[in-house]
């Protein structure tokens, strides 16, 4: 039999053997016994040698063909039978796709501290700046400061805590603090400090906690926040600041706001003002959310008084410009229906755990 | 203030509904919290026509009326024993049905045998008088309609009106209709207060000796004689109860009316009991008592200003009166008060003897100089009216002569500038005259004259305030904020923003607890709550919330206890807020960087973490895993990583005076590159979490964040991506069980060399193979190679750290 002939034979019973091979590793066996080292074709083709040199080109294309057909059927028979491996496995693995994820932990953000962020987001477009003062704050920078003198009745308004003497509640005979030093009732020392940290112009937001001797009830609190505002520089007017408040509204809660501003009262500014919005839950028909008057107040504004600027360093005649205040606790409770605002101290993560990202 | 509408009527004609009335006195700074109408809690009570009085047929005391009541169900039949009744008559009937003030219910009744289809009303009933035994009679004929409900018919709209603290000469019907009459354009109508004098002197009756001129500026009195003190009219009576106040007798009546109507508190005293009718107006003396009208005796001291006689107190000035001087039916001659006293001291005298009233509060608000006058006028006027008393000729009064009017220079400029409009005189002058401020001059300065009774006004910028008033707040067109921006500067609230959210991003649920704790709260946590440092308040609604926390710790176990409670013991929270300490004496380095006032008092912002249970549900098939001081110190490690801070090392110690909370085995010091602390984190100590009430074993950590947040660089610099592969070795050390797995991989990296680019423990394994107290630690290292040939560095790296391990720790290669 001619070299020829054996070459074409060894094809035909390979692929023979090809087809009953029965797994992955018979096949590659099969490889082996086909074209390794010491492999069927490999062997033939020592036998090269003895066939005449004029038959040797055509015989050694007819080799590598061989090889070549024989690689390329081994190669689809392995990818055949691992694609079959495959299904099958897939097939098993079937997993119960109704069983519950791998929980993960999702911390949720306290809603009034939100709030106080999105309203500094608010008033950074704006230009506002964030600055902050100390909470335990003396009588000067809380009261006098501001306008407000010893025995001004405006005081009762703010009713004060009072740290005491340093010893004295352990005598047993406690005593305000000699200094003057109080928990502040309302961030508005802020603005003295502000004027006295910064040169016009100024715009400062002003966030913080605040304390009152205040009995709790759903509605009240010892400790709450405020955040306020100010604004001085050479012209800044009672219309610049009512322009800023309606922008304000809109951002906070929709371009459909109605507003009302108002004459409203503090010792600190002048002109006062009070800054009401419709009533988010009647609508403006008048509920007793909003005392049957279709408005609800969100903050107090005014123009600063002449006595605050100086106090702050600032000349009046020189310098004017506006300051509001307002309460987070109270727009948070208005944002997403909290009825009672002692939730807000409480601890309670069934509370917190309600607010996404704190909205 | 309660206004009752008819009664402001009388001053100013209003044409408005009651809800515009009441927007356009908000929409002034009078802010009119609510309408009401007296007389809204009577239900089922229409005007009835009295058709037939018989004798009752059983009943000599009862009468069987025939009732029409119109529209309201035609004739019936009702019982009653008032002995005012006459044919014709208009009287209220309630029907069955019916509820009366006192949530009365008036039911279908059988009388002696006759039925009775409801009740016949008195003034006591209604709760619109003090007459109890006549029926109160609407009238005759056909003044109201038949079957009218009576809340329509006489019922009294009540505006309640909230005047600020500056606006004490809004506080009276006057004052309010001053108001209106401005911005309607009416006319305002004082109340008649020309009197009929007798011919007795009132001097030869009265004294007045002032002496704290200080706090009693103006002391004006009148002398009455023949007075017969029975009760005020029905209209007065009726009109001080929709104002709020109870009628008592005509004299103390006229005071109250006085008082709303004109805004001058004013006291009536029986001038029989005033020993030669001498006043003096002094402060009281230490140890002085005094039984005031409510029948309670009050212990006075010299900060309280009394009215007395030659020898004791009879009053407390602006307050209430003595119970022996006071007016009663017997009384035959009055002195009538009108005087002007120190708010001040007015206001804290009636907020320490917790006596707080109508006239004390006009009292800290203020009244003008020529007010007194005015009402003693008018309260002699009514009362020589209404008991046919004789008033006596001229008034006692201390300071007669008319002040000189306030005069304010005010720029037009400067105001328009400071309101956004445009304003000229004739403009400025149109808006205020109507509220009796003069304005003189037509240039850019105006001379603006007050008018007495506005204590208020006294800079410029509370005439600008007038002027907006008068323009109409509404009117004023916003502007939208201008470009006077200031420079830039870093908001100091940003950083712990961006803390908040990494640290709910690592799945901890933030709280907020109060500032304010307990002693209890500090000894549950093993605080001392004697602590000289502490910060404590003179006037704590509370024991519970009396000092400011010297550490995060209490609240944020407070947190945990409280969700234990509510059977949650899973919780992972944190909260970011203040510290609080005192410290006498010159600042430490840590004070220095702490906010204060400048009163020793310092506070710093904290972050407190707490884990207790597990951070999320578990997962079917795998063990539950709870909170250890593992996972705090990876929240805290991932906290520096997403911060960009460089991680901290932890050093074990023993608790200290400020984390006595924790478990002594289990708490470190949290400790950046220079060795100096800014926080802690360890596992509660088990008896504190019993005190707490707190189960399992929770963990916390405390960290002074103004101090991590100033380790991360505001700019990291970029490093080039490394083109060679980074090569990977581990490393299997056997040591003694004291060496403590820190130092193993401090002595490793600091060993490893300029290659090193990553270090981590990944096996710690005690038992047999290594031998009683031995310990084997598995090092992963990571070398990046920068270029050809430090292959061989790394591995002399390597060499060099097997070496510092065996040196410095004995550490057996294995």
């Amino acid at each position: 039999m001619n070299l020829t002939t054996r070459l074409e034979t060894l094809r035909t019973s390979a692929i023979d053997r090809l087809a009953a091979a029965g797994d992955v590793a018979a096949v590659e066996r099969l490889r082996s016994d086909l074209l390794g080292r010491t492999g069927e074709l490999t062997i033939l083709l020592k036998d090269l040698g003895t066939i005449p040199i004029e038959d040797r080109p055509s015989v050694g294309r007819l080799a590598n063909e061989v090889r070549g057909a024989l690689e390329a059927a081994i190669d689809t028979r392995l990818a055949a039978m691992r694609e079959t491996a495959l299904e099958a496995r897939l097939a098993d693995e079937a997993f119960d796709m109704s069983l519950p994820g791998r929980p993960r932990a999702v911390g949720h953000l306290h809603p009034i501290l939100t709030l106080i962020r999105d309203l500094r987001e608010i008033f950074h477009a704006f230009g506002f700046e964030v600055f902050e003062g100390p909470e335990i704050e003396t009588e000067e920078y809380n009261f006098e400061l501001l306008n407000i003198p010893p025995d001004h009745p405006a005081r009762d308004l703010w009713d004060t805590l009072y740290v005491a003497e340093p010893g004295s509640v352990e005598a047993g005979a406690s005593r305000p603090a000699a200094d003057g030093t109080i928990l502040r009732t309302h961030t508005s020392p802020v603005q003295v400090r502000a004027m006295r940290a910064l040169d016009p112009p100024i715009r400062v937001l002003m966030p913080g906690r605040c304390f009152r001797y205040e009995a709790v009830d759903p509605s009240h609190g010892f400790e709450f926040f405020q955040v306020e505002g100010l604004v001085v520089d050479r012209d800044t007017s009672l219309a610049d600041l009512k322009g800023m408040l309606e922008e304000v509204a809109r951002a906070l809660y929709g371009r459909g706001v109605r507003t009302r501003f108002r004459p409203g009262y503090y010792p600190f500014t002048e002109p006062s003002v009070a800054f009401d919005i419709g009533c988010l839950v009647c609508g403006g028909e008048g509920c007793p959310a909003c005392g049957r008057s279709g408005w609800m107040t969100i903050l107090g504004a005014g123009m600063v008084h002449p006595v605050v600027l100086r106090a702050g360093g600032l000349d009046p005649a020189e310098y004017q410009g506006y300051a509001f205040g307002m309460g987070p606790d109270r727009m948070t409770m208005l944002r997403h229906g909290i009825g009672d605002i002692r939730l807000f101290f409480s601890g309670d993560l069934r509370f917190v755990t309600q607010f996404v990202e704190g909205r | 203030m309660r206004v009752p509408l008819s009664w402001l009527r009388d001053y100013v004609d209003v044409s408005m509904s009651p809800r515009e009335l009441a927007d356009a006195l908000t929409m002034r700074g009078m802010e009119v919290s609510d309408i009401e109408v007296a007389g809204a809690d009577w239900s089922g009570v229409v005007v009835g026509r009295l058709l037939e009085v018989r004798r009752h047929p059983n009943a000599d005391t009862l009468w069987l009326t025939r009732v029409d009541l119109g529209t309201a169900g035609g004739e019936v039949e009702i019982v009653c024993g008032a002995q005012n009744l006459e044919v014709g008559q208009l009287v209220p009937a309630a029907l069955p049905g019916a509820v009366l003030p006192g949530d009365r219910r008036i039911e279908r009744s059988k009388i002696r045998g006759e039925i009775s289809n409801g009740m016949l009303c008195s003034a006591i009933e209604l709760g619109i008088g003090t007459d109890a035994d006549g029926i109160h009679i609407l009238g005759h004929g056909d003044d109201l309609p038949l079957g009218q409900p009576l809340a329509e018919a006489i019922g009294e709209i009540v505006l309640d009106v909230d005047v600020k603290p500056n606006r004490g000469d809004a506080l009276s019907m006057v004052g309010l209709a001053r108001e209106i009459a401005a911005f309607t354009g009416g006319e305002l109508r004082m109340p008649a207060a020309t009197i009929m004098e007798s011919s007795e002197p009132a001097e030869a009756h009265v004294s007045v000796q002032i002496d704290a001129p200080d706090l009693n500026p103006r002391f004006a009195a009148r002398w009455l004689d023949g007075v017969a003190n029975g009760p005020s009219p029905d209209w007065m009576q009726r009109r001080l109860l929709a104002a709020g106040m109870r009628p008592i007798s005509a004299a103390v009546d006229v005071t109250n009316y006085v008082m709303h109507e004109l805004g001058q508190p004013m006291h009536a005293y029986d001038a029989d009991t005033v020993p030669d009718g001498r006043i003096v107006v002094r402060r009281a003396r230490a140890g002085e008592r005094l039984l005031t009208i409510d029948h309670v005796e009050r212990e006075l001291d010299e900060r309280m200003l009394v009215i007395a006689d030659r020898d004791r107190p009879i009053g407390l000035a602006g307050i209430m009166g003595g119970a022996e001087t006071e007016v009663s039916e017997r009384t035959r001659r009055i002195i009538l008060e009108a005087a002007i006293f120190h708010g001040p001291t007015i206001r804290n005298t009636a907020r320490r003897l917790g006596l707080r009233s109508e006239a004390s509060m006009r009292h800290e608000k203020g009244m003008g100089h020529d007010l007194p006058r005015l009402a003693a006028d008018r309260a002699a006027r009514l009362l020589a009216e209404m008991t046919g008393a004789s008033v006596a000729r001229g008034i006692v009064d201390n300071d007669p002569a008319p002040r000189l009017p306030m005069q304010i220079e005010a720029s037009i400029a400067s105001i328009g500038r400071l309101l956004g409009l445009e304003l000229d005189a004739a403009r400025v002058r149109s808006l205020l005259e109507p509220l009796g401020f003069g304005v003189d001059g037509d240039g850019d300065i105006l001379a603006i004259v007050v008018p007495s009774h506005r204590l208020d006004v006294a800079v410029p910028a509370d005439v600008a305030e007038e002027i907006a008033r008068a323009y109409g707040y509404d009117r004023i067109v916003g502007r939208l904020p201008s470009a006077a921006l200031p420079a830039y500067r870093p908001d100091p609230s940003g950083p712990r923003q961006l803390v908040r959210r990494v640290l709910a991003g690592l799945g901890l649920d933030e709280v907020v607890g109060h500032a304010l704790v307990g002693a209890d709260d500090l000894e549950r946590t093993r605080l001392d709550p004697s602590g000289a440092d502490l910060i404590r308040l003179h006037n704590p609604l509370s024991p519970e919330h009396s000092i400011l926390r010297p550490s995060m710790a209490p609240s944020l176990l407070s947190g945990l206890a409280e969700n234990a409670r509510h059977r949650q013991p899973d919780a992972w929270l944190f909260d970011l807020g203040k510290i609080y300490w005192y410290h006498p004496g010159p600042p430490t380095p840590r004070e220095q960087a702490s906010e204060t006032a400048g009163t020793g008092r310092y506070e710093s912002w904290e972050l407190g973490i707490a884990l207790s249970g597990r951070a999320a549900a578990g997962y079917p098939g795998e063990p539950r895993h709870h909170a250890d001081v593992a996972d705090l110190k990876g929240i805290v490690d991932a906290l520096h990583d997403a911060i960009g801070a460089p991680r901290p090392s932890y050093r074990a110690e023993e608790p200290d005076r400020r984390h006595p909370h924790r478990h002594p085995g289990r708490t470190a010091l949290i400790v950046d590159a220079a060795g100096r602390a800014y926080g802690s984190l360890g596992e509660v100590h088990p008896r504190v979490a019993e005190a707490w009430g707190i189960g399992g074993r929770p963990v916390d950590a405390s960290i002074a964040i103004d101090r991590l947040l100033a380790l991360a660089p505001s700019v990291r610099r970029s490093t080039p991506i490394p083109s060679a592969q980074p090569i990977d070795r581990d490393l299997a050390i056997v040591v003694d069980d004291a060496v403590p797995a820190g130092d193993v991989l401090r002595v490793a990296s600091t060993s490893a060399g300029p290659l090193l680019a990553g270090l981590h423990l990944f096996d710690v394994y005690r038992g047999d193979q290594v031998g009683r107290g031995r310990v084997s630690y598995a090092l992963a290292f990571r070398f990046q190679p920068t270029g050809a040939g430090d292959e061989a560095a790394v591995e002399k790296s390597l060499n060099k750290v097997r070496g510092s391990l065996r040196h410095h720790l004995g550490a057996e290669i294995r």
